[in-house]
């Protein structure tokens, strides 16, 4: 991470940039992306700087992602203030409560993903990796997929993704799974759950009341960060539901209905068309696919490292 | 002109030299006005792909796997629209992108719009709403005053969207409202219409018409955030359609018949300084002549399009480009509609409008089912 000053110098243009828009901004690199982040706030900066401190700044001139968090200016800078998100000046989204700036921020940069790299069928999952092996974890929200995310990477596993797999095809024809390595987004209980579950993990600030609860940021660990432009083959497809009081069972899910899940929640599976079908379908075929119902963290870890003994047959 | 963009899109072969904090600005301004598949478009044309650096491209391939399938959706669309409307008997013809797609011309590649306009004569609009409601289009527009606005001034049904597919829909009577400074002759349009190959009854506009409508769009818009991607449009009609002096002669005298020589004006004037379109000297001049604009609103004009066609991005603002593009804002508006008719649209729009969503919010409408809207459309019909 390394702090700018804009503008850029002002050879590329002969006109001079306008210097109000962008007062100072980070520069970060996660996975195959770069960002420039920006804001009219410096406290927005230091939320965001404290979840992305260790993470390498980026050392090209060339930003794939110029945006900003801006604090709305006029009468909501004091009445019920409110900030916006916007990627060049464009502005995906309706302003949020000022305090929400760290949601915010996540949340743009998701929508950044699953809206432009269509290099990747970007799917809604949570991807970690452990040996090699790369565990895919796709559920429709609140089903306690980052919860258990965050619980397998706390006990090891590396953090590729909590909300967002890259899928893409290896020169080989198997599919493989590119790190993003931003941090795992929590929710409401999941948040006490997981402090008391490892005492190591870190958090980001807590933000109250968003649309989706109270929401904070654990901190993705410094191995996952380093090792982030790893790409990983994907050998398991599980379909996680927390179920309060149930016992840990994970059963086989056929390939088909596996392939119509993960199809409903990809994001740009109509963008690519046929290729994203032919990833869809491989990525099925090389995986095996469960469904997945638990309730206690450490039998969930149990169960998955107890998986890494089982060999790979899903390959060709 | 200080863009670019705009040099790039016109020469190509400078994409070679860029340095990355160049390409970084290329690609947001690009992305400002949705050019990236454009872009990659040309860089194809032009055999580039293999000299441009990876990190760069990844965004103009990206942006152009999004419009290679938009394009497929469109045709399809517009097929499945030919035989809704073919009770009607009439030619469908499908205008700006839609025709663009569907008759694979020029502008198309590496471009995306948004929604899909056709062209059907004014006396059956009724029924082909009805038609059209069958099947799944449904009136965006819920409020009352916006359906009376569309119907009785503007030169189109209320934007309709597919409950399914969400594709967009306009369906036009005209390429301008009655109620605005000049009203091109929608017979004489239809009168010229060219059929498309391999799609039984869709129709585009004549080449002279295409360059023409695309030229008002854009000149009579006060939307002008991707102004320069439709400037291009007119640039690469151009380019296909108008080569001998002939061509011209007949772009010309087109423009008179259809009292736009002001937006022909401008698009070639513009063309040739963002673009370096090659237009004949004495084509320029006539088509300026036909005008009859004075000094000062020539002057004027330039004043508010040197800055408004412009990428709405910071490292192209300059001294005045907000005063431009409010100015170009409220000219849409003049254009469309005499005064004593938009000072009380203007008021409903700023004033009553937010009040009836602000109780619409408090205590929110029931929504209708299907049938009850198709009951009311038939009492409008009659």
């Amino acid at each position: 991470m390394r702090e700018m000053r804009y503008p850029y110098d002002r050879s590329i243009s002969q006109r001079e940039p306008n210097l109000h828009a962008f007062p100072s901004a980070l520069s970060l690199k996660f996975g195959p992306l770069s960002v420039s982040v920006s804001s009219n706030s410096s406290k927005t900066l230091d939320c965001i700087r404290q979840l992305y401190a260790d993470y390498p700044e980026n050392e090209s001139d060339f930003f794939d992602f110029h945006v900003s968090i801006d604090s709305a200016q006029g009468i909501r800078r004091w009445y019920k203030p409110q900030i916006n998100f916007s990627l060049d000046g464009f502005k995906p989204f309706k302003p949020l409560p000022g305090d929400q700036a760290l949601p915010l921020f996540e949340w743009g940069m998701n929508w950044c993903v699953s809206n432009h790299c269509h290099d990747y069928l970007v799917v809604h999952a949570a991807v970690v990796e452990k040996q090699g092996r790369v565990l895919m974890l796709s559920a429709p929200p609140g089903a306690g997929k980052s919860t258990l995310c965050a619980g397998l990477v706390c006990r090891g596993w590396r953090l590729l993704s909590d909300e967002l797999a890259l899928v893409s095809m290896s020169d080989d024809g198997l599919v493989q799974v590119t790190p993003l390595g931003r941090p795992v987004c929590l929710k409401n209980q999941s948040l006490g759950v997981i402090r008391s579950f490892s005492q190591d993990s870190r958090f980001g600030p807590v933000c109250y009341d968003t649309v989706k609860g109270d929401v904070a940021h654990m901190l993705a660990p410094k191995e996952s960060i380093d090792r982030s432009q790893e790409l990983a083959q994907l050998s398991w497809v599980v379909f996680p539901r927390y179920a309060p009081q149930a016992k840990s069972v994970l059963s086989p899910q056929g390939k088909a209905q596996s392939l119509l899940n993960l199809a409903k929640q990809s994001f740009n599976l109509n963008v690519l068309g046929e290729m994203g079908y032919r990833l869809l379908n491989q990525s099925i075929t090389q995986s095996d696919c469960y469904d997945f119902q638990y309730s206690s963290l450490d039998d969930a870890v149990k169960l998955f490292d107890s998986l890494l003994h089982v060999p790979d047959t899903g390959k060709n | 002109m200080d863009c670019l963009l705009a040099d790039v899109i016109s020469s190509p072969h400078a994409a070679c030299q860029l340095s990355m904090r160049q390409w970084d600005l290329l690609i947001r301004q690009a992305r400002r006005v949705d050019m990236l598949a454009r872009l990659y478009a040309k860089l194809v044309d032009a055999d580039l792909l293999e000299s441009i650096p990876s990190q760069p491209l990844r965004h103009l391939r990206w942006s152009y796997i999004l419009t290679k399938r938009h394009r497929q959706s469109v045709i399809l669309e517009v097929e499945e629209l030919a035989s809704t409307l073919s009770s009607l008997q009439v030619p469908l013809v499908v205008l700006k992108g839609a025709a663009y797609n569907c008759a694979k011309l020029s502008p198309a590649d590496g471009r995306i719009f948004s929604d899909i306009d056709i062209l059907l004569p004014k006396s059956l609009l009724p029924t082909a709403e009805s038609l059209l409601l069958r099947k799944g289009w449904l009136s965006e527009c819920k409020d009352s005053y916006d359906q009376k606005y569309y119907r009785k001034w503007m030169h189109e049904l209320p934007p309709m969207r597919h409950t399914k597919r969400l594709t967009e829909l306009d369906v036009h009577h005209a390429i301008l409202p009655e109620t605005a400074i000049v009203s091109p002759s929608s017979r004489r349009i239809l009168s010229r219409i060219v059929a498309i190959e391999g799609m039984p009854n869709v129709y585009r506009l004549c080449n002279e018409d295409l360059i023409l409508h695309s030229a008002t769009h854009l000149f009579f818009d006060g939307e002008m955030t991707h102004a320069l991607r439709d400037l291009e449009d007119v640039n690469s009609l151009l380019s296909a359609y108008c080569e001998t002096d002939e061509d011209w002669e007949r772009l010309l005298s087109r423009g008179l018949e259809l009292e736009l020589t002001y937006p022909l004006y401008y698009a070639l004037y513009y063309c040739s300084t963002f673009f370096g379109a090659v237009i004949p000297e004495p084509v320029l001049k006539k088509s300026l002549g036909l005008t009859k604009m004075s000094r000062r609103h020539q002057l004027f004009m330039r004043f508010v399009f040197d800055r408004g066609l412009l990428p709405d991005h910071a490292s192209c603002a300059s001294r005045g480009s907000a005063l431009a593009r409010w100015l170009l804002y409220v000219r849409s508006h003049y254009l469309k509609m005499p005064f004593h008719l938009l000072i009380p649209h203007l008021a409903y729009k700023s004033v009553v409008l937010p009040i009836k969503k602000r109780m619409n919010e408090s205590n929110p409408p029931k929504t209708k089912t299907l049938a009850q809207l198709l009951a009311e459309k038939n009492t409008q019909v009659q």
